[in-house]
């Protein structure tokens, strides 16, 4: 108990006696926390649009007005059969009308003058689970045009191969920019701590020579390190709670077709993975800079 | 011998320097306990052996006194005092009596007698040819880091 208090007191000692540099390093830290908080945000926002984008992935097979229905179904087997394939609907002329109609019901625009006559083609419908796969499935079925069942076939993936790059792309930077931030806020804490070390050399020198432990004089630092790293995530994690609503309502009305909103449960995550972070590295940085001093 | 156990051993060994090596925001007394705080003894233990350490060396009306206002000599005593509180079985003296006058480097000098016929081994480093003689102990002579002499009642050869 007695101890803890040293340490406490002397960490809270340590952060105080040169305010200019352990701000400097709470706000370094904070900084970074907050990068790491958008990155975070950004990359779960993308990979919702990717998982929606990706459930609307279907390619649709046209069908021969003349073919025979034990041939469709024969099909429709084949390709359930791929591992890609989530799920296969058939759309007979009559459903498709009826879509139609439905849609033209809506949209004033659109008016159906008569009915008596059916142009539209019966269709399978078919769902993928991975928007990768849209490539190897579209020319797998493309096959089959000609063979007297299907006459086309129709996809769009290509909406979601660019948002698959733009998630790599920004994944890719955001780990870049980060990887940087982290760095210097590793930099600007190890700094930290050497000054406090520094300013207490006499009495570690002292603490080593009657028998302190390695441990007990590295405490103190390493927590004032994880105290710096602390108030930076609380720093961080105060801003991002005041910035997440206006910033969210700005993307939804941005992008309307994503749903970018964040349960409550990821903003825990968040909040915890923005907390471990400040304090692994304010207590990595300290962790450094006294190893440095007591390998002298 | 591995570095974890150097702490342990230290432990075992008072040190007394020429500088003395004291905290100067640190009061007499919190100098001598804080020896056995950053040991891992509890505040009443702490006090206890301080009450007992000071008492050896002759400083506990000064224990609420901080480093800068005491005398040379007072100083040394603190730090011999801060050697001696964990009840070292050996106490290294490093030129303790450099710093000081002849007159307070008897004090010390006698302090440090003392606390070798209580029973604490004491090896002394010194230039001193005058204490060296009057003392006529053991003396080990060291040129270079080489032993040239080992006398158990040598004198002062410079």
């Amino acid at each position: 108990m007695r101890r803890l208090e040293y340490v406490a007191t002397t960490a809270a000692q340590g952060f105080w006696r040169n305010p200019v540099m352990s701000l400097a390093s709470t706000f370094t830290i904070g900084l970074m926390l907050l990068l790491f908080a958008f990155f975070l945000a950004t990359d779960r926002g993308l990979q919702a649009a990717v998982g929606v984008l990706e459930s609307k992935v279907e390619l649709a097979l046209f069908l021969e007005d003349d073919a025979r229905v034990s041939d469709v179904l024969d099909l429709r087997t084949r390709i359930e059969a791929d591992p890609a394939v989530s799920r296969v609907d058939y759309v007979t002329k009559e459903q498709a009308m009826a879509r139609l109609v439905d849609i033209a019901a809506k949209r004033p625009d659109i008016q159906i003058v008569d009915t008596s006559e059916n142009p539209l083609q019966a269709s399978l419908e078919v769902k993928l689970a991975h928007a990768q796969d849209a490539p190897r499935v579209t020319a797998a079925l493309r096959e089959e045009i000609g063979k007297g069942v299907v006459s086309d076939v129709v996809d769009n993936p290509q909406v979601v191969d660019k948002l698959l790059t733009i998630t790599r792309v920004l994944s890719f930077g955001g780990l870049a920019v980060l990887a940087m931030m982290l760095i210097v806020a590793l930099f600007v804490i190890v700094n930290t701590i050497r000054i406090a070390v520094h300013a207490r050399r006499d009495e570690i020198e002292i603490m080593k020579l009657v028998g302190a432990t390695d441990w007990f004089v590295r405490w103190p630092f390493i927590l004032e390190g994880m105290l710096v790293g602390a108030l930076g995530a609380v720093a961080a994690t105060a801003v991002v709670l005041v910035a997440a609503g206006p910033v969210m309502n700005a993307m939804v009305s941005f992008i309307e077709i994503l749903p970018l909103s964040f349960g409550t449960t990821f903003v825990w995550q968040l909040v915890g993975s923005v907390f471990a972070l400040a304090l692994a590295v304010g207590g990595g940085g300290a962790m450094l800079s006294v190893r440095a001093h007591l390998a002298k | 011998m591995k570095r974890s156990a150097v702490p342990k051993l230290r432990r075992r060994v008072g040190v007394v320097f020429q500088d003395f090596k004291l905290l100067p925001r640190k009061t007499v007394a919190e100098n001598v306990g804080f020896a056995l705080l950053v040991t891992g003894h509890s505040g009443e233990e702490a006090r206890e052996e301080t009450d007992r350490a000071l008492a050896l060396v002759g400083l506990s009306p000064r224990r609420g006194h901080f480093p800068d206002q005491l005398s040379g000599g007072e100083k040394q005593r603190t730090a011999i005092a801060r050697a001696l509180v964990s009840r070292p079985k050996i106490l290294i003296a490093d030129e303790p009596t450099g710093n000081l006058d002849p007159v307070t480097s008897w004090e010390i000098i006698k302090l440090l007698v003392r606390v070798n016929e209580l029973g604490t081994t004491l090896v002394m480093a010194t230039h001193n040819a005058e204490i060296v003689n009057a003392l006529r102990r053991r003396v080990v002579h060291l040129d270079h880091g080489m032993v040239v002499r080992d006398e158990r009642e040598g004198q002062y050869a410079a």
